[in-house]
């Protein structure tokens, strides 16, 4: 079959863009073919471009979804890059913890969850230190655009790859079983984890404010445009004092006015504003 | 340059190991089996030890609670590598003294976590 024209590829390119912020440029087109061939096979198409031409000639939202759904990577493990989770422990909540003793509230959000991986480290995380959070209200929301990695992630079995892979083994033996080949992660861990379907690109307004938002390794695969947009409408749904926490590869310098790179925790952005939400309400 | 005894009594998982751990810097000397990896311990501490479970003359396990029980003026890190992949195994060697643990098969990213994990890179 005849290869995608230029403009086959920039609306294809465009359509996935914009439903998701996923930017394609040319120089990626090996991705479609990589991620589409077992999709289109699957719906018993022996090429991925003639499952293109076929949504181009006429537009359906359910394979369009798919599509986007496959072209996404979902790369993650347990404590991803570690330094992030020991600052966020040892430094960034054991301030926060002192800070809003009287409260005890604490809300925090994995804007792009993936496979659950990373909320689950954060829950154990919490685990490991029940004494110290004794008597706090701690709400772990986890979101992705993908359903099928969320599926995953609400069933909370990891293939003995998964579970090698930055998750120490003490943690393992305390919280996970084993199911045949693979480890389930257990009911304490599993619900204190909120999983649901959401677009980065929509409005956050009604997820709330939160305290630590974690947006690792998803904003990469933007443009420009598209992370700065993502960055002021996750900057709102902070709270003041809130830190973002960025990929370790993603520098986003200059983009945020009032979001401050934290001196010392690498990948931190600390809003010492009140959040706008916040003045809004009051 | 910090060094392991990858302790196998496969060969290829010995040869596959030392690339790995070669490339991550180490230093690598082999033993077939808990007895000869005490035997080389006793004339040079590694820092570190990969250790198969299942061996001939001495498994892994009977080596590592040896080892521990021992004086030895430092005592090497110790991780299992090992087909034996169930709970009861992982929970009897950590209490035995094992480190970290490895589940076969492994590839190089997994030993690079591991290691990470106890703090050898
Ligand atoms: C590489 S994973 C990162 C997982 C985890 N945060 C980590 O750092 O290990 C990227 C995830 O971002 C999700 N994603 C991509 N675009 C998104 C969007 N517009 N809204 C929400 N999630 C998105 C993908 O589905 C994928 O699961």
């Amino acid at each position: 079959m005849s290869n995608l024209t230029a403009t086959e590829f920039t609306t294809i390119a465009d359509i996935i863009q914009k439903r998701s912020g996923l930017m394609l440029t040319m120089d990626k087109i090996y991705l479609l073919e990589t991620r589409l061939t077992p999709f289109a096979r699957r719906r018993g198409m022996a090429d991925y471009k003639l499952l293109l031409r076929d949504v181009l000639a006429n537009p359906n939202d359910v394979i369009l979804t798919e599509i986007i759904e496959a072209m996404m990577t979902n790369e993650t493990y347990f404590f991803r890059d570690k330094a992030p989770f020991s600052n966020i422990d040892e430094d960034f909540l054991s301030k926060f913890r002192k800070q809003n003793a009287t409260e005890k509230k604490l809300r925090i959000w994995c804007a792009a969850c993936s496979t659950g991986q990373e909320p689950y480290s954060l829950a154990m995380m919490f685990n490991e230190k029940v004494v110290e959070w004794q008597g706090w209200s701690i709400e772990i929301l986890a979101t992705d655009i993908s359903e099928l990695p969320l599926a995953r992630a609400r069933a909370g079995v990891y293939t003995q790859f998964e579970v090698q892979r930055g998750l120490p083994i003490n943690l393992l033996m305390k919280y996970f079983t084993q199911v045949d080949e693979n480890w389930k992660i257990i009911p304490k861990i599993a619900s204190a984890v909120k999983f649901q379907k959401f677009n980065l690109l929509d409005s956050m307004s009604g997820l709330g404010c939160f305290d630590l938002i974690l947006c690792r390794n998803v904003l990469i695969y933007f443009n420009q445009a598209g992370k700065i947009k993502v960055l002021e409408s996750l900057e709102r749904q902070l709270n003041r004092n809130g830190a973002l926490v960025l990929g370790a590869s993603e520098a986003v310098f200059g983009l945020l006015p009032t979001l401050q790179p934290s001196p010392d925790l690498r990948g931190f952005y600390i809003r010492s504003e009140p959040s706008i939400a916040s003045t809004i309400a009051a | 340059m910090k060094t392991c005894l990858v302790v196998d009594d496969s060969k290829v998982i010995r040869r596959v190991a030392r690339r790995i751990l070669e490339e991550l810097q180490f230093e690598i000397d082999e033993a077939v089996d808990g007895h000869d990896a005490w035997e080389q311990c006793q004339s040079k501490m590694p820092d570190m030890v990969l250790l198969d479970w299942n061996m001939p003359v001495m498994n892994g396990f009977d080596f590592l609670r040896q080892l521990r029980g021992s004086d030895v003026p430092k005592q090497p890190i110790v991780v299992f590598c090992t087909t034996e992949n169930d709970l009861a195994h992982i929970r009897a060697a950590i209490d035995a003294g094992a480190n970290e643990y490895i589940m076969k098969p492994f590839d190089r990213e997994i030993i690079e976590a591991k290691l990470s994990q106890v703090g050898l890179i």
